[in-house]
């Protein structure tokens, strides 16, 4: 799952160039058999509400053909006419808060979503999305054959509040702040990894955090002179005075959080 | 980068960050809120840019990133009119100019196609055996009772039950003809010789038990349509298979990508001539029309599909 950390960026007319989380293959499978499941329910839907022509005398035939004109539409369409309703968007990725963009960041437009989606049946051979996955593997967008044909990639749009402060578990305890150096210069880059390191750290393996720890800590250790019983929490404690986030929680005024008083939504 | 320049920059900001948060929730709603989400989109690609440059801390960055994002989606993704006339346009004029710009991967699909169609008919008719080693007997025997009836008209229901599984099965493989293609154009090229190989067969091997006649009558209508939709799916995908292989110094998803105008217009073109061909196939060819009738018909529509191929959005036409 490493893959989903990779970002695409997208330069504005406004001048301005942010990034964009790409979708790896785990998000848009998961996508897909929402999908799936929806173009299922669709068919079904049809049969039974044609099923009345069914018993019409005369009429069986048409119910019929209606029948294999849905199972066409849903078929190969189904992917076209949603992401051109909603604008980058089938129900599957609505749900997962994916989207289909163009690779400048720019919306798609019919023919893209018209080739991507018509190009699924070659993402799927020989079985189960294999070239797809393939593709996606070796293409540093993470894009399938459908997106590199037409120019686009499928980003996430994340809703968390990604301003929320750094968590420290357990809580800087008196006695190591005590044994903390009084002055920890940690450079720009050093407190970004380490920050980066603590928001992945409750998504983390005990053994895998410590992994990772190892990387920076001896060397952070050395440097600052902080000890303790393992590399993260060399990690986290220097980062902490360094930042001055070893003070007891004292209840400081939080600033506030922009993204919390979100109105209830009423997606459908 | 301490705490305090983190909270200073945060504070002033965060009260415009959760208006724009909560129109984005909600969908902003008439003329005054549209262009509110617009300020506050620029305002926040400021702050973005302002952030990165201050070198505030990676939490703050990324919440501008997927904020500012999301208003941009949502700001530029505004449906775009008039996709139907484009649409039809794009089929009727624009697809037969780029055919004929393609003309090298039209003439090569037309090739695969109707050489095996070729040996196909005369090695049915020629030799009985030749036809059993592409039609297994039993469709053998369909076949034969199929087209044995002096009467072919099935009336509205049959007609419409039919016409539904002519666009199913015959787009779908039309599709599938071209989306193979991505194999370096192999999957193509099996979808038209394969095709070729068994319509051919077929009309041989009725041709060879005396049943010609039905077949010729009920095929004439829609086989303009049809089989020229199969040759062009085959273009589209040949055209495919070629700008993955032979990408002219460009990177593959670059050369795929200069190909695609090209293959959506090529695609749009397939999908208008199946779709007439399973209309006709369906309301007409089994109508109850005399012969000689759907003969001219048939010659007609031979006439409007190479036509409008040949003619269709040049300048001055339409």
């Amino acid at each position: 799952m490493e893959l989903l950390d990779t970002t695409a960026t997208i330069e504005t007319p406004e001048r301005v160039s942010f990034r964009y989380r790409l979708a790896g293959p785990g998000q848009r499978s998961v996508a897909w058999i929402i999908d799936l499941a929806f173009q299922i329910l669709v068919i079904a839907l049809v049969v039974v509400l044609l099923l009345p022509l069914g018993l019409a005398a005369g009429l069986e035939g048409v119910g019929a053909g209606l029948q294999y004109l849905a199972m066409f539409v849903v078929q190969w369409f189904y992917g076209v006419v949603f992401e051109t309703l909603l604008a980058g968007r089938t129900p599957g990725k609505l749900l997962l808060d994916l989207r289909v963009v163009r690779v400048d960041g720019s919306p798609g437009r019919f023919p893209d979503y018209l080739l991507r989606n018509l190009m699924r049946f070659a993402d799927f051979l020989p079985v189960a999305f294999g070239i797809g996955v393939l593709t996606m593997a070796m293409d540093p967008r993470l894009r399938r054959l459908g997106d590199l044909v037409a120019g686009t990639v499928v980003v996430a749009e994340d809703k968390a509040n990604m301003l929320g402060d750094v968590v420290l578990e357990p809580p800087v305890s008196e006695a190591e702040r005590r044994a903390l150096p009084p002055r920890i210069e940690l450079s720009h880059d050093d407190l970004q990894v380490i920050e980066a390191f603590l928001r992945r750290r409750p998504k983390l393996s005990d053994d895998r955090a410590e992994e990772l720890a190892r990387l920076l800590g001896p060397a952070l250790s050395e440097r600052t002179g902080v000890e303790a019983p393992s590399w993260e929490r060399v990690l986290t404690l220097a980062w902490a005075r360094a930042t001055g986030r070893d003070r007891p929680v004292e209840a400081p005024a939080p600033p506030p959080a922009p993204a919390e008083p979100a109105p209830p939504e009423s997606r459908s | 980068m301490n705490v305090a320049d983190r909270d200073a920059f945060i504070a002033p900001r965060s009260e415009r960050w959760a208006r724009l948060e909560r129109l984005l929730v909600s969908g902003p709603d008439g003329a005054a809120e549209w262009a509110e989400l617009a300020a506050a989109y620029r305002s926040v690609c400021a702050d973005l840019a302002r952030a990165r440059s201050s070198r505030l801390p990676s939490d703050v960055i990324a919440f501008l990133d997927e904020l500012a994002g999301r208003a941009h989606n949502r700001l530029y993704s505004v449906r775009p009119a008039g996709l139907g006339l484009s649409l039809l346009r794009d089929s009727i004029e624009a697809f037969p100019r780029e055919l004929r710009a393609q003309w090298r991967f039209f003439l090569l699909s037309t090739v695969l196609f109707y050489l095996p169609f070729a040996v196909g008919t005369l090695g049915a008719l020629s030799d009985p055996s030749f036809a059993a080693l592409v039609l297994p007997e039993a469709q053998q025997a369909m076949l034969e009772e199929m087209y044995a009836q002096e009467d072919l008209v099935r009336g509205l229901s049959g007609d419409a039950s039919m016409a539904g599984f002519y666009v199913f099965n015959n787009v779908g493989i039309a599709f599938r003809c071209f989306t193979t293609g991505a194999l370096a154009g192999l999957g193509s090229v099996f979808f038209l010789v394969y095709n070729g190989l068994m319509i051919g067969t077929i009309g041989g091997y009725l041709g060879s038990v005396g049943l010609g006649g039905n077949l010729l009558e009920f095929t004439s209508g829609h086989s303009a349509w049809e089989l020229t939709g199969i040759c062009v799916s085959g273009a589209a995908g040949l055209r495919l298979g070629w700008a993955l292989v032979v990408t002219g110094g460009r990177t593959r998803a670059g050369s795929l990508r200069l190909a695609a105008p090209s293959l959506y217009r090529l695609v749009l073109g397939t999908t208008l001539l199946l779709l007439v061909a399973a209309a006709v196939e369906g309301f007409w060819s089994a109508g109850p029309a005399p012969r000689g009738l759907k003969y001219a018909f048939g010659v007609v529509q031979w006439g409007i599909v190479l036509s409008w191929l040949a003619l269709g959005g040049r300048r001055g036409s339409l």
